[in-house]
């Protein structure tokens, strides 16, 4: 991307891409999970992978989804196919920080990092932190109702810890 | 003896309620010294046990920490290019002495305590302050540095997989593992060079005997797994089979997708795992090609006590088990590609990833299942698990819809434990 200064990004923006960032948490955590795509753009990526796995460059993170369709599918799964134990999450995230914006020749984008926490709740009430970590994410501002909307071209979920708990359905 | 001092005998701790395979008394499976006598007779016994890839210590003095049940070890590649598996627990007050999870230029392993320091081999070299300061204090004369070695593993290394076992009775690994078993290794890495492109720890609510019966399971897949079953992945109404080395103590456990001809058990509305309606949007996730000349699409091939070599479609990896207690263990997925991959082989393998760990469309249901048994059998301690399909004996058998296998595995189980 051809990049400016990323304190100069319009307040307008950065407040899109907050409003982005806390939206996507409030899907998941109330179980909207079929809103959870819609986030992405079209040939989005989204993938997790745990802090060793990023830093050995190990590529074949978990859970990696590399266009909308395979979300949707990992949703329908999510309902439909897979036997899980019934859980939610509740996600408190950090201030988004943006790392660079410019313009990919057509669209505005910006590339952000923000910080989560995780607490994972069982049907019977049991909680336990599940995981931390940071979104690094790659945003690109696409033409939507009435003005710009800002989506995720590209969100890698670093978790601080490769431990997975029992097994890792609803997305991070 | 190492864990089990002050534990009752094995004896009086198991009794197994036939003389053939096809129960399972339930509080095997939450029993403290039950556990002790299994990290001695088991894990640190006549077993090999999956230590490392090669390829993670590709060069001179590299090292990585690895477990052996609940027993820390470190694997060394020495400066003569050989493999060392040394306990990490300094002979002198029990401290591991690596305690980063690997390393390189590591020649000597110094105790972060009291510095005492040992070789590649785990012989103790150094002990600081040995003679005192001004002539006082230091080690006595005549004591022995040879007689506080690291307890050393003997290793042997098959296709690139690492393993050690600690005691002189068990056989060479290729004697160990049987002719079918090596085969197949050899078969699905072929001595090509395997690199890591990911790892996941799944920790598991349940015993760890729990996940190792469910590796050997085959007849749950289709039954547990919609994904399976509704893709056509693996049903047992493709051709596959279970092949097992002389001793019933290995499995390997094998389907051919493209075989698959139906069955009326698996006609709409009688199984819940068969979704008429799911279709993927996006059915790259189970696009393959065809790696073997077998024509087999999916192979689990379990090794005594806690290894599991794996081929999933094109996802090919493996799994070592790590105890940690009685109620829960750690599984430690590695997937591989291989040097000699096309751009889009690799590809296919990353996104077949999916399949697999924790996350995995199909894997994730297991980790799931193995804490709803531990759950299930908390008060009932004195029932018993029946494993009767397919009948009573764990010999390999022309068919999936049998739990032999696992029954194979309650064979080394018993011989192993001595009861």
């Amino acid at each position: 991307m051809a990049t400016t200064n990323a304190s100069l990004i319009s307040a307008e923006r950065r407040s899109a891409i907050e409003r982005l960032m806390v939206d996507y948490v409030h899907a998941i955590d109330e179980g909207e999970y079929e809103r959870w795509p819609t986030f992405f753009t079209e040939d989005g990526r989204y993938q997790v992978t745990g802090r060793e796995n990023h830093a050995r460059g190990w590529v074949a993170g978990m859970l990696l989804c590399d266009n909308r369709d395979m979300m949707i599918d990992r949703i329908y799964s999510l309902r439909q196919v897979n036997v899980w134990e019934p859980h939610t999450y509740r996600h408190v995230i950090g201030p988004t920080q943006v790392l660079e914006c410019g313009t990919d020749g057509v669209h505005f984008v910006a590339k952000a990092q923000t910080n989560y926490l995780c607490v994972r709740t069982m049907h019977d009430g049991e909680q336990k932190l599940f995981s931390t970590g940071r979104y690094l994410d790659d945003i690109v501002f696409e033409a939507g109702d009435g003005g710009e909307v800002p989506r995720l071209r590209s969100r890698l979920v670093i978790a601080d810890s490769n431990q997975v708990d029992t097994l890792l359905v609803i997305p991070l | 003896m190492a864990q089990a001092i002050g534990v009752r005998p094995v004896s009086e701790l198991i009794r197994w309620p036939t003389d053939d395979l096809s129960r399972i008394p339930l509080h095997i499976y939450g029993d403290p010294e039950i556990y002790a006598w299994e990290q001695d007779r088991i894990f640190r016994g006549p077993t090999w046990n999956f230590l490392s890839l090669e390829c993670e210590i590709p060069k001179p003095n590299d090292y990585v920490l690895t477990k052996v049940g609940d027993t820390p070890v470190i694997v060394v590649r020495t400066a003569e290019g050989g493999i060392n598996a040394l306990v990490n627990r300094c002979t002198h007050k029990g401290s591991v002495l690596c305690y980063d999870s690997r390393g390189e230029g590591k020649r000597t392993f110094v105790c972060p305590y009291h510095a005492w320091s040992f070789d590649q081999s785990g012989e103790l070299r150094g002990i600081a302050f040995e003679k005192g300061v001004g002539g006082l204090g230091g080690m006595p004369e005549g004591f022995d540095k040879s007689k506080h070695a690291l307890t050393r593993l003997r290793v042997e290394v098959i296709e690139g997989l690492v393993f050690g076992t600690f005691s002189d009775a068990t056989p060479p690994l290729e004697q160990y593992l049987g002719e079918p078993m090596v085969a197949h290794i050899r078969r699905t890495i072929r001595g090509r060079k395997m690199q890591i492109i990911g790892r996941y720890n799944h920790i598991m609510p349940n015993n760890w005997k729990l996940y190792i019966e469910n590796s050997r399971d085959t007849h749950h897949p289709s039954l547990l797994h919609a994904f399976f079953a509704t893709f056509k992945l693996n049903r047992l109404s493709a051709e596959g089979g279970i092949r097992h080395d002389p001793a019933n103590w290995h499995h390997l456990v094998f389907a051919k997708r493209l075989t698959d001809q139906g069955h009326e058990e698996y006609s709409p509305g009688k199984l819940r795992t068969m979704k008429a309606d799911f279709g993927l949007n996006d059915p790259s996730l189970i696009a393959q090609w065809m790696e073997f000349d077998d024509n087999i699409t999916n192979a689990l091939q379990s090794i005594m006590p806690g290894f599991v070599l794996q081929q999933i479609l094109n996802s090919i990896g493996t799994r070592q088990i790590i105890t940690r207690g009685t109620g829960e263990c750690e599984l430690i997925w590695t997937v591989v590609a291989f040097e000699e991959d096309t751009p889009e082989q690799r590809a296919i393998r990353i996104k077949q990833s999916n399949l697999v760990g924790p996350h995995g469309y199909i894997s994730m249901e297991d980790g799931a299942i193995g804490g709803f048994v531990q759950q299930g059998i908390k008060g009932d301690r004195d029932k018993l698990a029946v494993v009767e399909m397919g009948g009573l004996t764990a010999d390999g058998q022309p068919t999936r819809a049998t739990e032999t296998s696992v029954r194979g595995f309650y064979k080394a189980y018993r011989e192993l434990m001595g009861a």
